[in-house]
Parts: structure tokens; C-alpha cells; sequence
């Protein structure tokens, strides 16, 4: 924000205190906006507005307004220019190449020639005034792109990546060694594989393959019997560590489709033999199936839940796993082993946790399932623009949708993919038959491929030209919370390198971190347009960050933290519990495109996180949890706070200014309020915990 | 573009500000500013400050129709015989408890109804405002509260991708005209999606642990020192950092300074609740509202639940009795707040129960007659729809609607969409745009006699 912005802010508070101070009637704030004080950003969407806005809220709004994916004609136009931009249906380097317009000239809709040259002067017109307002002085311009410093790019690629605080060591290395994209590489790459940074990644990949599933919510769920925490951890843990095991191996990361090979426990077994070979209720609504707990909730032990190995699966005519509640025989199902099951196995769409996820039932059959497949896989939900031929008309049912409408230009593509899981097992997820097509075929965003089973699906998935696209803006959101513009050059560079590597995904991984589109070390394309901010941090990630700063802290003080478990710890405990539920999480929705994971720094959130680190503060304040409670050690507390729980390395410019803040503010405990030596430390460690630092991503 | 044209005004109208003094208060903290500016003004001036709407408007009693409202909303899993006797049900087939058998006048808007007489114990200005609109909600499952709440997917967000819960649409639609802190509804008692999230509910408890009321005269200094360190940290990076940062600080620094105010008086707001009752719900409700923290608050009240097994409908009298109780409650609270006349209520459950009862004394589920209970500032008082006994099961069920008197004569409104057009009335009444409800709402119509 420019300084000009905030006189502009300052005056109007100033002008409604003063108003009120007199007893009269203020108005309402409201800046005065000129474009000397817009950004980028602003500016788009004031052009987009006056631009391309009209014409698609006249010609698209009715179906692109309401219902109907991409939503680029909503009310909302920062909305609908968010959507153009993000989904790239506009290109304004060559507007005569944005989709929006090669869609219109296709055919779509039978719109005439005049919109479709509407639409093309119109994008051509808002390009156009961009770049002038982009060519103007920088002195026109004051709050054009400036480039994050290396403070910043090193706090947040830490943050983002690890979530530890950026150590001294760390720090040198960047400073004495100079910055190159290579060293800045390297130092990622220690980051990502150590356990805090493998935890990261196995978050993002957890959260965007939706194999987060909670069994409190009250959503329908198969496991009924076996609602309990370590079942649900079982759940979301099984695809992440089949992942990850792929990713270190480095196996192409298009095998999160195809393979086969999962990573159980006895328990999750029990949970897949429970689908394929017990008879009870198979023709009931799968909620109503497993009353069996007390079949289960006797016999089975702790080490169920944590006896991990690898399994292949096989589909086969007969299932080769015992009853469900034949524990013994399934403990001795070995690492490595094969097993025969009657639903393949096979990709992240076949998981306990997404089919839980997303159950289907007689009147959805399949529909959902088969969207978020898609969109987990490749970021992508139905679109009705799509024109992409759909060879076969199978399983498109007349009575739920009718030709030539805007609902069958989706369920063309749709209701022939779904049939490969409807072909094996029933609306209770259950094995078994409602659809027996023999062959159907996958049909979406340009790639057609025939299909006859659930592999098939998976082969799509994996050989789709906009995998690597979709994996790519996947991580860009994620480290972001904003989505990039796959036009941009540093975009399509890392999707060419992700292709060109076999798809190797730490190293698409590290690509996208240190680039341009994620540090803002330098302006890319996508934060001339998109613009660029500071990531605000979400619950996850706090948590995340408290537990590594711990350990860190315990380092430092010569203890022996535990190993790194979840990044949940410390928000679980009962100082911090409540008052963390209040922040916002990384999530998905149903039939949502991206992550949802930007929330704003709102009253409420504030609230929570003082509360949140107040809590910390007398969790942390305990010499076995994290600082000495003796006055003969408040030096190192102090440097301990700064360095570790704000992440302030000593060299950083702001080390030393924090820590004489955390002194004065324990002094001021101590002393004026005479407070005991632990609850001063606790109000330090709460400022130290609550700083913008320490909740931001990259200050 | 008014606006606009308002900042500029106020602009010219400070021209005679003396300069020196103005480039002095231009430097001083803006936080302090803010701080300051709350305390000599009061509750009015601290939510004008809060959440920069002028005084006018907040001070304004009578609002036009068409504004945005603040919404309580009671939701039950349990299918409430909530509409068991209301007005509209005293007719043949209709079993009624003993104490109310014998219904009396009761005045709605102006005209009499005869219903059971402890709807009588209403506030006569919830009265006035107060309607009961029958209609069916098409299902006898528990499990469907959700989908019932969103009018079996009916209702959309504005984006149109999924299903919204009513209350969820209102806060959706209703915060940035409020000005709310937040802009997702509050769960306080009943189950709540928003935009597709599960919401936590919160109880009162909860809410008081987020802002504690017992805060040491010490622990208020500490955290004002605490901040007051932090702006002195981060003042070069306020004043020089990049676009990006001073955004991040900007957002940091104003919501810090509203949590602050916010969390003392919500404190004082709250100091009166000392568990997680119905009342404490209500008192909870009528705060957050008043202190602008969100525009709709989801609570959960109970006219006899799930009252298969009710000998002499006991259950269903007392909890009658104590939920009336709890709604004149809520009222008094909202006006204690003066945001009575800003606030719309609405009780719609998963489904009514049966108008005869079973050999167990109680109730059984009956999707077809359901009753949703509103009022409002925008609410004309009095009964939509209303019943007749189904040839083949002998049970009252919801009739069509005339959309426009509200009656069951000439239905215009099919008996299958009366929770949909229940729905877009209830919306409509409160401020959701009229011209926007048919892509809001994708089914039934709005009553035109519902609103005034």
C-alpha cells in the first residue's frame, strides 16, 4: 500500500474520530481512489470492468453468472476477473489467443460473429490499457511491484516449505555464499527432506488429493464402526504415504493415478475386506451397514493401527482378503505382498479415505465421485465450453439430463467416465455391479481415451496433456494462496521442466518454490496481474511452526526433542486446543477447483491467535517444553523467543529490535505489574508468538 | 459513485482544519486514533468505528424494507412439533395438549388467529411482526436437516457452485452491507455449512474463553504494552517496507486494534452467561449481532423434539413454554442492543410431526406439514399457507400457495416447493436483494403477503 493510501486512510479515521468527538453525524470512510494509488491488480479489474465485463455479463452471465463452471460472469467482478485470470481464459499478451475467444470462434453457444469480435476488441482494448498503465513511470506508479527482499524470500520459502524458523547458519550461507537460483535451490532441498519438510509436503499433497477425510464431520462416512481418531489418521495417512514413497523413489509423480501398490495397516485392511466380503445389508444405505462394532472394538489392538507396510492389489473374480473381522489373517498379510480384491485398487480416486470422502448414492451414481476425481487429479471440474468429443453416448441417462442442453454439454463427458466405478461396485460402496458396459470412454479438457475398467481412468488421468499444468498451479496455490497465470513464462518453464523430468516430483516441487512466481525476489508476469502479498499463515501451518520452532528450541537448550510427528502436537494440548479451532485451515469443498486457503486477517482470527498464544506461552514457558522458567537463564529465553519462536535469525534487521521488545515487555511484567518470573516470560513468549512474523509467511 | 462523492464532501467539510494540526494528528498512531475515538464516542461511535458505517445508519430505528438484516436462525435434527400448535392447526384430525386444547385469539399483524394460547406469551411486538408460514419439508429423516436447510439444494451461494444454507446466504449476502467483522454465519447450536465448509459451533462458553471476561487490570496493560511493542518494531517496515508488507501490517493493525475493543466489550457483553442454556445461546446471539462480529447466528431450540414417547405431551408443552420463553428472551436482549428492528428470527426444522398422536402419547414424523416460525422488521405478521386433510392418509398436510395473499386458495405455489418459497420469502424479508432471489433461490417463489 502506497503512503499516499494510508495518509488517504489516516485522514478518513481521523475525519470520523473527529465527527464523533463533536457529536456529529460522521460518513461513512471512503477512499478517493485515482490511479496514481492502484496497483496492478486494481487497475485490471477497473479495466476489466469498463472492458470485456459488460459484454459476458450480457451474452454469459445466465449460465456463467449462476450455475455454470468456469464462473467468470458472476456479480462479483474482482470475482469473475479472479476466474479469468486464474483459469487463464484470457490471454493478454495475445488476446486473439484467449480461450474465451477460440471457445466463441468454435462454435459455443452459436453466438454470433459480432460477440465473438466483441469479445476480442474488448480483451484487446483491456490488454492494451494495461500495458499502459504498466509503461508508466515508476513515480506514477508508486505501488508498483517491489521485489520482496532476501529476508523475506528465505523466511517464506522456510515457512512454506518446513515451517521451522530460517536459522543463522542458514542465513550466511545465503549472505556470504551470494544468491543463486542453485544455492537457493539446495537450501530448499535440505529443507523438504528433512521430517518438518517431508510433514509439509505430505500435508499439501494429503490436502489436494482429498484424502483428508474427518470422520467428526457429520458427513456421511463408511467406517461408522470405526470412528475413532486412529482410524481416521489410518485414512489419511494410507495415500499420503503411498505417494511419498513414490516421490522418493522417484517414481513419475503420474503415479498417483496408476498405481497400485498401497500403504496399509491391519486396520485399513479390515476396512477393504469389509467393502468386498461380508453379505449384512449390501442393499442398504451403506451408513446403516457396519454395526459391527462390537465384532471389531474387542479384538482390535493399538498395533493395528500402526503395523505399516506395502501392499499390491490385484482385482481378481474373488476376493483374497480374509473377513473383516478376521484380524489374524489379515496381521499376516506381509509388506510386498499381492492381494486379490474384487474393486481394483488402483490411483488416489480408489482410496478408503476419497471413496469415504465422497460416497455415492442412487440418485448421484458416481457423478460426484467421478468430478472429484478430476478435479484432484487435474484441477479441472466439467465446463460446459469444453467441446472436447465425447466418441460414446453410454450411461447418459435421458431422464436426468436432455439432449442439447447447457446440463448435458457436461454430462456428455461425465456419465460415461463414471461407469468404471459403477462397473465394480454398487452405491454403497460396496463390491458388486450397477452399470456393465463393456467399453466407455474418458472425454475432458481436450484428451479422449477409451475406457473399460477403473485403470483406465487412472491412465487418463496420468497421461492427460494438462497434468503437469494442473500439478504446477496446484503448488503454486498452495505456497501463494493465490493461484498463478499459467500464461506466465516462469510458469510454463516449470511445467515444461516437470514434463521433461518424468514428472519428478520434488524437483517440480523446489521449481516452483524458488521461483519468481513464489518469492517475488523479482516481478514475474503473474504479479504484475495477480499481484503479489504477504502469505497470512492458517491453522495447519501454525501448528506446523510451533512444533518445529520447539524443536529447534530444544535443540538449542541441548535437550532431545521427540521426533517430529504430525505438526499437531502443540495444538492439541488443552492451554491451546480451543482457542486454535477459531483460525482458519487449508481445506477442500466439494466440486471446489483449488484449495481453499486464503482467509483474511480478520477480528476473529486476531482474537485467536493472541488467545492461541497466550496459551502457547504457559504450554511453552516449562523447561521441558521449551524455555527455562529460571531467571539465571533469561538471555538465552529472550534470545531463544526471538530466534526460534518469532524465526528471527540474529543477523536479521529486525532481530534486534524484537528482542528488546520481548525484555522490555518481560520487564514490564516483572517489574510494574509484579508478576512472577513465569507468567512475565509468558507474556514474552505470547508477543513473541503473535508478531507479524511469526503469523505471516514471508514478511 | 454516491460514495464517493460523500468522501469527497467530507474532505472539503475539514478544509478549515488547521494544517500544523492536522499533519501532527497525522502522524500520531492510528491504532491509539482508533482507541481514543471509541472510548469518546461509546457503543454507537465504537461500532461506527468498527465497522465504518456512519452514525445515521446505525442510529436510524426504522429501516426501509430491502435492507440488509441480522438473522438468528433455530434449526432442529430432531423434527420439532414445533407446528403442532401453532395457528392454522386447530382443526379436525389435530390432537392438542390438554392446556391448550381450547385455542384463543391470538394477534398477528394486526388480525386474530386462533392457536394454542401460550404462542399468546409472545412479546406483542414480536407479535406484531410475527408470521407462521406452513409448508411441507419433504422429508421424515433426521439426517436431512442439512439438505432442508438449503432447501434440498435450492438455495446457492451467489457463486452458484454448491448449495447454501439460508442463514449461511444471509450472512453471505448481508456482511459487506453490515460491515461485519466476519462474514460466515456463527454456529451457536444447530449444525451449519458455509459455502460448503462445516462450521464449528461454538457455545457460550467458547465464545467467552476467545474473550475472557476476568482479564486483571494488568493483563489489559500487558497487552496494550504488547502492541505498543510491536508497532515500534515494525514502524520502519509500516513505513518502507514493500507493497505487500504494508498491506500485511495495514490488515494486522486494524484488526489487532478491533479484536482489542472488540474482546472488552464482547467480554462486558458476556459476563452475564454462565453455562451453555438456551438463554445464554440467545444472550450470546443478541451480542454478536450487536457488536457487528457477524451477520447471522445459527441456535437450536426445542417446542418437544423428538417426542415419539410424550405421554400427555408434557415434553411438548414445557419445552413450548420455555422456548417462547427464550425467543422473548432474544428480543429483549436485541433491544437492549437496539437492533430489534434490524434483526430478522426464523425457526424452521427438519420436518413437523404428526397433527394425531401415537399410542405412546407422543408425536411421529410428518414431512408433509412443517411450519416455519419468523419475524421481523420486515415481516408481516399473520399466517402463509395452511392445511387440509389428505384424502388417503386422513393426516392434515401443507396446502399450495397464492403467492401473493398467502393463501391456499388459487395456488400458484406447488405444495412440493412451500420450503423453497418459505426460503426466498424468509430471504427476501431479510434484505437479500428481490432482484437477485431467483438465482439464489432455484425453486419456489417469494409471498408477496410474507413481507410488509
Amino acid at each position: 500500500m502506497s503512503n499516499v493510501r494510508i495518509k488517504m486512510i489516516q485522514l478518513t479515521i481521523i475525519v470520523v474520530g473527529f465527527n464523533l468527538a463533536v457529536g456529529m453525524n460522521a460518513c461513512a470512510p471512503f477512499e478517493s481512489i485515482s490511479s496514481s494509488n492502484l496497483s496492478s491488480e486494481s487497475f485490471s479489474i477497473d479495466s476489466f470492468s469498463k472492458t470485456l465485463y459488460p459484454v459476458i455479463e450480457a451474452n454469459c452471465a445466465q449460465c456463467h453468472g449462476t450455475v455454470q463452471n468456469p464462473l467468470f460472469a458472476v456479480d462479483d467482478k474482482d470475482k469473475a476477473h479472479d476466474v479469468l485470470m486464474s483459469g487463464s481464459l484470457v490471454n493478454l499478451t495475445s488476446p486473439s489467443q484467449s480461450f474465451l475467444v477460440s471457445k466463441l470462434s468454435e462454435g459455443h453457444n452459436n453466438f454470433s460473429a459480432e460477440v465473438v469480435n466483441d469479445v476480442l476488441l474488448q480483451i484487446s482494448t483491456w490488454s492494451q490499457s494495461l500495458n499502459e498503465f504498466e509503461s508508466k513511470k515508476p513515480s506514477e506508479n508508486p505501488v508498483e511491484f517491489s521485489a520482496a527482499s532476501l529476508s523475506s524470500v528465505l523466511l517464506k520459502l522456510k515457512a512454506v516449505s518446513h515451517g521451522g524458523a530460517l536459522t543463522q547458519e542458514e542465513w550466511n550461507s545465503m549472505n556470504q555464499g551470494g544468491v543463486s537460483q542453485n544455492n537457493l535451490k539446495d537450501l530448499v532441498k535440505n529443507w523438504i527432506d528433512t521430517p518438518e519438510g517431508k510433514i509439509k509436503m505430505d500435508q499439501y499433497i494429503r490436502l489436494t488429493l482429498n484424502q483428508n477425510v474427518s470422520l467428526n464431520d457429520e458427513t456421511d462416512d463408511i467406517f461408522q464402526s470405526l470412528r475413532n481418531s486412529k482410524f481416521q489418521d489410518n485414512l489419511r495417512e494410507s495415500f499420503t504415504r503411498t505417494v511419498r514413497d513414490l516421490v522418493d523413489r522417484g517414481r513419475p509423480f503420474t503415479e498417483i493415478a496408476t498405481t497400485n501398490r498401497f500403504a496399509v495397516t491391519t486396520a485399513l485392511l479390515s476396512g477393504y475386506a469389509w467393502l468386498e466380503n461380508d453379505d449384512r445389508g449390501r442393499n442398504d444405505d451403506f451408513r446403516k451397514l457396519i454395526d459391527n462394532r462390537d465384532e471389531l472394538k474387542d479384538i482390535i489392538q493399538d498395533s493395528d493401527f500402526t503395523d505399516w507396510r506395502f501392499v499390491s492389489f490385484q482385482k481378481a473374480n474373488q476376493s483374497g482378503l480374509a473377513k473383516f473381522s478376521n484380524l489374524a489373517a489379515l496381521r499376516g498379510i506381509g509388506n510386498n505382498s499381492t492381494i486379490q480384491t474384487l474393486i481394483p485398487r488402483v490411483g488416489y480416486f480408489s482410496s478408503l479415505a476419497f471413496i469415504s470422502r465422497y460416497p455415492t448414492n442412487q440418485d448421484n451414481q458416481f457423478r460426484n465421485l467421478t468430478n472429484q476425481t478430476l478435479i484432484s487429479g487435474l484441477g479441472r471440474t466439467f465446463n460446459p465450453s469444453d467441446n472436447t468429443e465425447q466418441p460414446l453416448e453410454v450411461g447418459i441417462s435421458p431422464d436426468h439430463t436432455e439432449k442439447g442442453t447447457q446440463c448435458y454439454a457436461c454430462h456428455r463427458m461425465l456419465d460415461p467416465m463414471r461407469l468404471v466405478f459403477g462397473k465394480v461396485m454398487n452405491y454403497n460402496s460396496r463390491s458388486g455391479s450397477v452399470f456393465d458396459e463393456d467399453l466407455t470412454s474418458f472425454a475432458f479438457d481436450g484428451y479422449v481415451s477409451p475406457m473399460s475398467e477403473l485403470d483406465d481412468l487412472g491412465s487418463a488421468i496420468a497421461d492427460h496433456p494438462k497434468f503437469a499444468q494442473a500439478w504446477v498451479q496446484k503448488m503454486c496455490r498452495a505456497f501463494n494462496t493465490s493461484g498463478c497465470s499459467v500464461t506466465d513464462p516462469d510458469f510454463q518453464s516449470i511445467v515444461s521442466n516437470f514434463i521433461a523430468s518424468n514428472f519428478n516430483f520434488k524437483e517440480m516441487y523446489v521449481d516452483v518454490l524458488t521461483s519468481n512466481l513464489v518469492t517475488g525476489a523479482s516481478a514475474s508476469f503473474t504479479s504484475k496481474v495477480v499481484g503479489f502479498s504477504v502469505a497470512r499463515t492458517r491453522r495447519n501451518h501454525f501448528c506446523h511452526s510451533l512444533e518445529a520452532r520447539q524443536k529447534q528450541v530444544l535443540l538449542a537448550r541441548g535437550r532431545t526433542p521427540a521426533s517430529f510427528d504430525s505438526g499437531n502436537v502443540i495444538c492439541s494440548d488443552g492451554n491451546l486446543r480451543d482457542k486454535v479451532n477459531a483460525i482458519g485451515e487449508d481445506q477442500t469443498q466439494r466440486g471446489v477447483e483449488t484449495v481453499v486457503n486464503s482467509y483474511p486477517l480478520d477480528t476473529f482470527t486476531m482474537q485467536a491467535l493472541e488467545r492461541t498464544c497466550a496459551g502457547f506461552g504457559v504450554y511453552f514457558v516449562n523447561s521441558n517444553n521449551g524455555i527455562s522458567t529460571s531467571e539465571n537463564d533469561l538471555e538465552e529465553s529472550f534470545d531463544l523467543l526471538t530466534r526460534y519462536v518469532a524465526g528471527l535469525p540474529e543477523t536479521h534487521p529486525r532481530h534486534s529490535l524484537l528482542k528488546e521488545a520481548i525484555r522490555l515487555t518481560y520487564l514490564e511484567a516483572r517489574e510494574k505489574h509484579n508478576m512472577s518470573a513465569s507468567d512475565s516470560l509468558r507474556e514474552a513468549t505470547t508477543l513473541a508468538c503473535s508478531a507479524p512474523d511469526s503469523i505471516s509467511m514471508g514478511l | 459513485m454516491k460514495k464517493k462523492n460523500k468522501g469527497f464532501n467530507m474532505k472539503k467539510k475539514n478544509e478549515n482544519l488547521d494544517q500544523k494540526k492536522l499533519s501532527e494528528i497525522l502522524e500520531m498512531d492510528r491504532r491509539q486514533l482508533l482507541l481514543n475515538a471509541m472510548a469518546a464516542g461509546g457503543g454507537i461511535a465504537l461500532r461506527s468505528l468498527l465497522t465504518g458505517l456512519p452514525i445515521t445508519f446505525l442510529t436510524h430505528r426504522a429501516m426501509a424494507a430491502g435492507e440488509a438484516r441480522y438473522m438468528v436462525y433455530s434449526s432442529s435434527g430432531s423434527g420439532d412439533p414445533m407446528n403442532a400448535n401453532v395457528p392454522g392447526t386447530y382443526m379436525e384430525n389435530f390432537d392438542h395438549p390438554a392446556v391448550w386444547r381450547n385455542p384463543v385469539d391470538i394477534n398477528l399483524g394486526g388480525t386474530n388467529y386462533k392457536g394454542a394460547a401460550v404462542w399468546n406469551k409472545l412479546n406483542s411486538e414480536i407479535k406484531a411482526n410475527a408470521n407462521f408460514f406452513h409448508h411441507r419439508s419433504n422429508t421424515n429423516s433426521h439426517n436431512e436437516l442439512a439438505a432442508v436447510m438449503t432447501a434440498f439444494g435450492a438455495v446457492r451461494t451467489a457463486a452458484g457452485n454448491q448449495a447454501e444454507m439460508i442463514p449461511s446466504l444471509v450472512a453471505e449476502q448481508n456482511s459487506s452491507k453490515l460491515g461485519t467483522q466476519i462474514k460466515a454465519p456463527l454456529a451457536l447450536g444447530s449444525t451449519l455449512k458455509y459455502q460448503g465448509k462445516n462450521q464449528k459451533i461454538y457455545s457460550p462458553q467458547g465464545i467467552k474463553s476467545l474473550f475472557p471476561t476476568n482479564l486483571a487490570d494488568r493483563q489489559i496493560a500487558m497487552r496494550n504494552f504488547r502492541t505498543q511493542q510491536l508497532d515500534a518494531v515494525y514502524k520502519n517496515v509500516k513505513e518502507q517496507g514493500t507493497a505487500a508488507q504494508m498491506k500485511f501490517l495495514e490488515q494486522y493493525a486494524i484488526s489487532e486494534a478491533k479484536a482489542k475493543v472488540l474482546g472488552e466489550n464482547l467480554a462486558n457483553a458476556l459476563s452475564d452467561i454462565t453455562g451453555n442454556t438456551d438463554a445464554d445461546r440467545m444472550r450470546t446471539a443478541a451480542a454478536l449481532l450487536a457488536l457487528n462480529v457477524t451477520p447471522a447466528v445459527t441456535v437450536r431450540l426445542s417446542f418437544g423434539g423428538d417426542n415419539h414417547n410424550d405421554a400427555n405431551l408434557a415434553k411438548e408443552v414445557s419445552q413450548h413454554e420455555s422456548s417462547i420463553a427464550t425467543i422473548n428472551l432474544l428480543y429483549d436482549a436485541l433491544k437492549s442492543y437496539n437492533i430489534h428492528n434490524r434483526t430478522t428470527f426464523a425457526a424452521l426444522n427438519v420436518f413437523g410431526r404428526t397433527p394425531k398422536t401415537n399410542d405412546k402419547g407422543g408425536r411421529d414424523h410428518h414431512g408433509n406439514s412443517s411450519v416455519m416460525f419468523s419475524f421481523g422488521p420486515d415481516i408481516k405478521g399473520g399466517v402463509t399457507g395452511g392445511l387440509e386433510l389428505d384424502e388417503r392418509t386422513k393426516r392434515p398436510y401443507a396446502q399450495g400457495i397464492n403467492s401473493t395473499t398467502g393463501k391456499t386458495d388459487n395456488p400458484d405455489i406447488n405444495a412440493n416447493v412451500t420450503l423453497h418459497s418459505a426460503a426466498k420469502s424468509l430471504l427476501v424479508a431479510s434484505g437479500v436483494e428481490a432482484s437477485k432471489i431467483d438465482k439464489l433461490v432455484l425453486d419456489g417463489k417469494v409471498v408477496k403477503s410474507f413481507l410488509k
